[in-house]
């Protein structure tokens, strides 16, 4: 086991810095650079050079990727553009946020869509199974931006329950961390609910499918021959193999959570890394680009592995070595 | 087996809950708590006199009531609040309310003291600005002729990276400090403590030059530095001789100024505790207007955005005649477009009244020449508007000898007359305007091609390619704005060598020497009058010539809660500019 990790660790190298030379590659051919923000009507042609100069956009693009290797493998991101400070330290205040939020979110898919697929499978056919595939096939399909605004629309806007913008009021001091926390908590429910939701859908339809298959097969059968209660038949026996497939799924869930946090980020006004990472795409803030869209490559990498991991841990049946 | 298996669960639990629990802590509150407001310097004292001399007001810290801090809704800031490099609008706001500049306007555009009188020498070259007596920057330390002078030298330092070296390059001996030849600018002399002059090349002297000593003066003993990268880790972290005091910036999330309560001129301190900049997502700006989240912001005067404001209770959605525009530029080196009756044709051919109303509504007009409507220098007489005419617009192409064919598109000397527009989605403006185009223009004989490409590939085709070899377009549209003063040199109207050179913003290539020698003439006579005549020659040429148009002048709204009163915005005066009256009901 601990050589198949080491192995697949080591494999995630080359697999990560051609996913970097492409990444780089995009970048570089997608037209426009970061200089054309830095416009103003009263400039000097020299004076327009000199910005390109000064953010390297002058360097041929072979010798840019290398140079942006070398300072990476040094933890040096590079220079944002648009901040002109160092790109780690715009990005650590942002990665809390995000990960806060898609934890939060990761949970709310969990304990709602398990649950529900579950419920879904021993009653099928049945108006609550109907009804719950109904909601997960619009939860699928709903783009994450229209739902977003309409739960604005009516729970900050109409009945003023939840806050319309931000993770916090930066007027209101909490008493306590609690209450700070707390607070921040309160905000983030409806962000949570809409980065959730796609989650949700895609769990329950999953542990559903995966539970009928279960529930046919030889075993329940004489689980239930011997006389067991429904529950223990089903919550015991059926339950454990019918959640193998789920646990693959939670580590490739990671990398959709992060790409879902653009849209999601951006329409709550939440201070993350996908709200960054629009921002610094609009503006061919380069540096920015590169560090989000790797630490999105790591991260994918990572949960690919912490799938298969998980899938030997759950079923005793696969054997690594 | 089953414990075994409930452990795993229990403990993959406990380890997300923590892991949310130590990032919900992590982006807590560490400074967000009210400040107590700073006590005073020594030096200042409870009792200032006012500069004006008979005036005592009894000044010393305020408790910061959150209710009397003035909520403003934006969208990004860029952390750079320096007077030197910032280039968002929303950057310069905040460097607007921390920092004082040696002059200011008024609301008709013209250049008035603000923390010093000038002189302007009989050459029109040496500008000697006297600092008024008693100005402290916000942690109690004087300000001085020094520390104009470093600020200004800022603009020129070799690794500059703003957008503003404009601001000194005409100084005399800007050149030899820029490529390492002299350790200072001999433009830039310090006469005393609160005296300084500053004089201009031979050659640029320009009543538009008063305008590069409004940026704010920055605190030498703060912001002094060895290498560039010390003074920009300072960007965020600013602080001037203004009204307000730099507490705290979370990108993304908002920025927090204090009023600052020891102010030098204890009068002029403002009524409001402080101002917040929020950031708000577009969508939410008017919901947040709705529940009362923001006081004041400045949302694109798009129809929806109007509709939207238009029906919110308890604010006032003031509208401000503004100073930017859209432009539409024709490439006239190629066959197609060389001619200028070719050019009016298409302009006589686009409906620019059905264009406004769709676009802006109310608040929107046809653009008549490249001098805004708000100047001294703008005189509507004898342009023609294009009012919509498809006859006259197929005259034109007949008489530039542009014949039908039988694809119904002209051609002439074997060259059709097929067009491409580059349009950006970026905005909804250019994709309505180049949509009326495509109905009216095949009318007329011209076969137009749309191709929508984002704003940055646009802009490197056309107006910011860094060289003329690399300009590829034929026609395109953009947003631009125009300063205080009508000078023109150097911009998309120029025709100077600046403008039409490689890197310059005029990509239009239509070349004229005499009018050239008329902007030149313009930018530099101190007579109104004389310039208002050449302002009027070239609006007058180039309504005719149409190689650059002004398509339409656009208005801008402010949204303003109904509790903040005194707020002073028009053209030329920003909300920042007499924010001191503002006040607020809490």
């Amino acid at each position: 086991m601990r050589t198949y990790i080491i192995r697949r660790l080591l494999q995630i190298i080359p697999v990560f810095l051609g996913i970097t030379v492409i990444l780089f590659l995009i970048i570089e051919l997608s037209p426009g650079d970061a200089s054309t923000n830095f416009i103003d009507p009263r400039m000097r042609p020299e004076q327009r050079a000199e910005i390109a100069r000064r953010f390297g956009l002058e360097e041929p693009a072979f010798n840019r990727y290398f140079i942006w290797l070398g300072n990476t493998l040094r933890g040096d991101l590079g220079m944002s553009m648009r901040y002109q400070r160092p790109v780690t330290e715009i990005l650590a205040p942002m990665i809390p946020t995000t990960l806060t939020l898609a934890l939060l979110a990761f949970l709310f898919s969990v304990i709602i869509g398990i649950p529900a697929g579950i419920i879904s499978a021993t009653r099928q056919y049945s108006l609550a199974d109907n009804s719950l595939t109904v909601f997960s096939l619009i939860g699928i399909s709903l783009p994450s931006f229209f739902f977003g605004l309409i739960l604005l629309r009516i729970f900050a806007i109409q009945m003023q329950w939840f806050p319309l913008f931000g993770i916090r009021n930066p007027l209101y001091a909490p008493p306590n961390a609690l209450a700070g926390a707390m607070h921040m908590l309160h905000h983030l429910v409806l962000p949570m609910i809409v980065l959730g939701m796609g989650g949700t859908a895609t769990f329950m339809r999953y542990t559903r499918s995966s539970m009928l298959e279960v529930i046919r097969s030889d075993y329940i059968r004489t689980a239930r021959a011997k006389g067991l209660s429904e529950k223990v038949v089903i919550y015991r026996h059926a339950l454990r193999n019918g959640l193998i497939p789920i646990i693959t799924l939670f580590g490739f869930w990671i990398p959709s959570l992060m790409g879902g946090a653009v849209i999601t980020e951006s329409i709550f006004g939440i201070p993350g890394l996908g709200r960054t990472a629009i921002d610094a795409v609009n503006f061919r803030d380069f540096p920015i680009i590169m560090a989000v869209n790797s630490m999105l490559a790591f991260l994918t990498l990572l949960g690919a592995l912490i799938s298969d991991l998980l899938y030997a841990a759950a079923d005793p049946r696969i054997k690594y070595d | 087996m089953t414990k075994r298996y409930n452990r795993i669960i229990a403990v993959a639990i406990a380890v997300i809950m923590s892991l949310v629990l130590v990032a919900a802590c992590a982006t807590e509150y560490e400074t967000a708590a009210p400040t107590p407001a700073p006590t005073p310097a020594p030096a200042t004292g409870n009792e200032t006199q006012g500069t004006d001399g008979d005036e005592t007001v009894a000044t010393g810290p305020r408790e910061i009531n959150q209710n009397n801090i003035l909520r403003f809704g934006t969208t990004s800031l860029d952390g750079l609040f320096n007077p030197t490099v910032s280039s968002n609008v929303y950057d310069s706001y905040v460097v607007s309310l921390i920092f004082e500049g040696l002059v200011t306007n008024n609301a008709g555009g013209e250049f008035i003291p603000n923390i010093a009188d000038w002189e302007l020498s009989s050459d029109n070259l040496t500008y000697t600005f006297t600092l008024h007596e008693g100005i402290t920057f916000s942690d109690g330390t004087p300000m001085t002729a020094s520390d104009v002078a470093f600020t200004y030298n800022v603009f020129a330092h070799p690794e500059y990276t703003g957008v503003r070296g404009y601001v000194v390059v005409d100084f005399e001996g800007h050149d030899e400090f820029k490529d390492g030849t002299a350790d200072s600018i001999s433009g830039i002399n310090v006469i005393d403590e609160r005296t300084i002059s500053f004089t201009y090349a031979e050659g640029t002297a320009s009543p538009a030059n008063i305008a590069n000593f409004g940026y704010g003066i920055m605190p030498e003993h703060y912001y002094a530095f060895d290498a560039w990268d010390d003074f920009a880790a300072k960007f965020d972290q600013p602080m001037g001789s203004g009204w307000f005091v730099f507490q705290e910036w979370r990108d993304k999330e908002f920025l927090l100024l204090h009023t600052n309560f020891d102010y030098w001129k204890p009068a002029d301190i403002p009524l409001i505790d402080g101002v917040i900049f929020l950031d708000i997502p577009d969508e939410s700006l008017a919901g947040a207007f709705m529940t009362d989240q923001v006081d004041v912001a400045n949302p694109g005067a798009s129809l929806d955005n109007q509709a939207a404001f238009a029906t919110i209770d308890g604010i006032d959605v003031r509208v401000i005649e503004g100073n930017s525009y859209n432009f539409m530029q024709f490439n006239t080196l190629i066959p197609q477009l060389e001619d200028y009756r070719v050019r009016q044709a298409l302009l006589y051919a686009l409906d620019r009244e059905a264009f406004v109303t769709a676009a802006y509504g109310a608040l929107g007009s046809v653009g008549l020449s490249p001098i805004s409507p708000v100047s001294w220098a703008f005189n509507p007489d004898g342009m023609n508007p294009y009012a919509f005419d498809l006859d006259k617009a197929n005259e034109l192409m007949e008489d530039a000898g542009w014949v039908m064919g039988g694809d119904g598109v002209r051609t002439k000397d074997g060259n059709r007359m097929a067009i491409t527009w580059l349009v950006y989605p970026e905005a909804a403006w250019p994709g309505i305007l180049s949509g009326l185009a495509a109905d009216t223009w095949p009318q007329i004989g011209v076969d137009l091609t749309i191709e929508i490409m984002d704003f940055n590939t646009v802009g490197d085709r056309s107006l910011s390619a860094s060289s003329n070899a690399e300009r590829d377009f034929e026609m395109f549209t953009m947003g631009w704005s125009m300063a205080i003063d009508p000078d023109l040199t150097g911009g998309i109207f120029g025709l100077d060598e600046m403008a039409l050179g490689d890197g310059g913003f005029n990509a239009s290539g239509w070349r004229n020497e005499e009018y050239a020698r008329k902007m030149e003439d313009a930018k530099q006579s101190f007579d109104q009058a004389k310039r208002t005549e050449l302002y009027n020659e070239i609006s007058a040429m180039y309504n005719e010539q149409v190689p650059t148009v002004v398509v339409a002048l656009r208005s801008v709204m402010w949204p303003v809660a109904d509790r903040v009163g005194n707020l002073d915005i028009s053209t030329y005066v920003d909300w920042t500019y007499h924010i001191n009256k503002v006040t607020l009901d809490h």
